[in-house]
């Protein structure tokens, strides 16, 4: 029996619900950024929490592109090639103490089959986001906004471009104590519809602790870390559409950046695990756990007015039945007013 | 045997793009190689260029020359520079010993590079490529984006490194991709009012890439290593560089594809203006066959500050 065909047998058996947990996972952010409490000191970052938006010192609009590549390796063998593209906008504006930063991002993925392989992998991912935020007293940073992510994917030969969609809205809170200490977290809500399986909804709640130290042109130090989880969702199947399934998540976010004399070195980290009790029809065994991890590094030229310029690292791993491995160079520009 | 496409985009244009990995050559009307380097540079330039490339050692006696034009804006407003550049032969002929073919052949290439100083001691850059080899029976086009840092310790010495990420497009439907890495140190002194002095070491390599749509098309495995010594004293320059760049396993028996090339300039840099003339001279070798190869390059610019 060849190899293909082997593990493809295996995987069937899996695939219903693996198909419904990897829609949960293909519906991550197609941007790595910490900013959940405070903004990062790449201006052109986006903020994950709206409340993040309402502590940027700076009007700034932002583009940056990048290109990767990676594989798929199942049994020490690679069975798929990856090849990534994307890009994305940020823009962010003070009008008193009221702030306003909109973002959009998109990722394109070409995958080379070198076996034949029953497994999922994304085509197209596109994310906006817009973040609305309120200062009060130089204290408190009250912020709402609104999500919209669509994507195809790949789940299996009959099902090659399954187009999911998620909006999601968000309401979060930053606390700073002698404009040094942060905390706070925020909720946001989501909805997901799809062509395949039918629509689900899940909050999803953050909190996160953060430190910055310094001023524009001056030296500057920040640092965060933040959780961000949310419970199994499961809506049963109806007509023709299949069981909906979002499996229990933790994301922990960690960011450290430092700048001085206007040059920024900065490094993201974000993990994420999945965990499935559902079992498996066939093994009568809980599914367990999925993990992705995903880093940057990067240097940047962020002046306090003028041009921003910059480029990132970004490694990325999945963790399941196979590993999927990819690494990305990508580059900034921006204009800061 | 099936055809193999040899991608040699960025070899065949290596002239023009000598060093500058870390720093600009003290000669203003030439382009940086990886986008940081044109931090260092005193001001704006307008550039042209005129190559003349021979490689007459065809067995039936038959010659081969390339005649190539540039053209470079660089500006330089304040800690932020910019540099256009633009590289495409008028006629040019190729003979590849490892298939025996002679054919006409046209190259281009454009280059737009960005770069931010700081506090005159640190430069980001990012840069854009495009470029493309054109024969009788193919086009080859190419693009590729990277970025590079440098940073200027104890006044004089500078250490510097950058990627570049490559696409290329042998043929329709076929894309190859593959990374530059760059590396190097320099050491500059001085300022072209008075006197100036350069040196520079530095280092790339891609892995070979290949990929099987049709024809087989390969990138080879590339290392190249370039040192170059410059000097300006009043308004007299001299300037020498040797480039050692390998192919491996480039023919059908792995023979690996060697240059070994040297390039000597002597010119006038004044404060505006400035003209320098070059011969490079040295040997390719592919296996047991090597031959000479010699090119004169004149560069014309006007800077100002």
């Amino acid at each position: 029996m060849s190899f293909a065909i082997r593990k493809t047998m295996q995987l069937v058996k899996k695939k219903t619900l693996l198909i419904l947990m990897l829609l949960g996972m293909a519906l991550s952010a197609p941007t790595i950024s910490a900013q959940v409490l405070t903004p990062s000191l790449d201006p052109t970052e986006p903020a994950i929490l709206p409340a993040a938006t309402g502590w940027r010192e700076m009007k700034t609009v932002g583009l940056g592109y990048g290109e990767g590549s990676g594989n798929r390796v199942l049994d020490e063998e690679q069975i798929y090639e990856f090849e990534k593209a994307g890009a994305t906008l940020t823009a962010a504006f003070q009008i008193s103490n009221f702030f306003v930063e909109a973002q959009s991002s998109s990722i394109t993925n070409k995958t080379k089959l070198e076996q034949y392989y029953d497994g999922e992998f994304n085509n197209k991912k596109a994310k906006s986001q817009l973040n609305l935020a309120i200062i009060g007293n130089e204290f408190v940073s009250i912020g709402m906004g609104g999500a919209a992510l669509e994507s195809d994917d790949f789940i299996s030969a009959a099902y090659p471009e399954v187009k999911t969609k998620e909006t999601s809205t968000i309401g979060s809170i930053s606390i700073s104590l002698k404009e040094v200490l942060f905390f706070g977290g925020g909720v946001e809500r989501i909805k997901q519809t799809s062509d395949y399986a039918v629509p689900n909804n899940w909050s999803n709640t953050v909190l996160g602790l953060g430190l910055r130290v310094g001023t524009p042109g001056s030296f500057r130090f920040r640092l965060e870390m933040s959780s961000a989880s949310s419970p199994e969702a499961i809506s049963e199947a109806k007509g023709t559409l299949a069981e909906a399934n979002h499996p229990k998540t933790t994301i922990n976010r960690s960011s450290a950046e430092i700048m001085f004399s206007g040059l920024l070195f900065s490094g993201n980290l974000e993990e994420t695990k999945l965990n499935s009790k559902a079992i498996d029809p066939q093994s009568k065994e809980e599914i367990g756990d999925i993990a992705r991890s995903k880093s940057r590094a990067g240097v940047l030229w962020v002046p306090e007015e003028g041009l921003l310029l910059g480029f990132y690292f970004i490694n990325e791993t999945l963790e399941r039945e196979f590993k999927d491995t990819k690494d990305e160079f990508s580059f900034k520009l921006g204009y800061i007013f | 045997m099936k055809k193999l496409l040899f991608i040699t985009l960025f070899w065949m244009l290596a002239g023009e793009l000598m060093a500058q990995v870390v720093t600009p050559s003290l000669d203003p009307a030439l382009p940086a190689r990886l986008s940081s380097a044109i931090s260092w540079r005193y001001g704006s330039t307008i550039g042209v260029e005129k190559v003349n490339q021979q490689k007459p050692d065809h067995p039936d006696g038959v010659s081969s020359e390339d005649l190539r034009t540039g053209a470079l804006i660089a500006y330089q407003p304040s800690h932020t520079t910019f540099e256009v550049y633009n590289v495409s032969s008028e006629s040019g002929y190729n003979w590849e010993p490892s298939t025996d073919s002679f054919e006409a052949v046209k190259n281009s290439l454009s280059r737009i590079n960005v770069a931010v100083r700081g506090e005159n001691r640190f430069s980001i850059g990012i840069g854009f490529n495009t470029g493309a080899v054109e024969t009788g029976t193919s086009k080859v086009e190419s693009k590729s984006y990277g970025g590079s840092f440098s940073v200027r310790v104890l006044q004089g010495i500078f250490l510097g490194g950058g990627i570049e990420k490559v696409t290329e497009t042998p043929a329709e439907f076929v894309t190859l991709k593959y990374d530059i890495l760059y590396s190097g140190l320099a050491f500059m002194i001085g300022d072209p009012t008075g006197f100036m002095f350069r040196v520079e070491g530095s280092v790339s390599s891609s892995p070979e890439t290949k990929t099987q749509t049709g024809d087989l098309s390969i990138h080879h495995k590339t290392q190249e290593a370039n040192a170059a010594a410059e000097i300006l004293m009043g308004w007299f320059l001299l300037s020498y560089l040797n480039q050692q760049k390998t192919l491996f396993s480039y023919d059908s028996d792995n023979n690996d594809k060697k240059d070994n090339i040297g390039r000597y300039g002597v010119g006038f840099r004044g404060d505006n203006l400035s003209i320098v003339a070059y011969k490079h001279e040295g040997s390719q070798s592919i296996g047991s066959y090597e031959r000479v190869v010699k090119q004169y390059q004149v560069t014309l610019g006007f800077s100002f500050f």
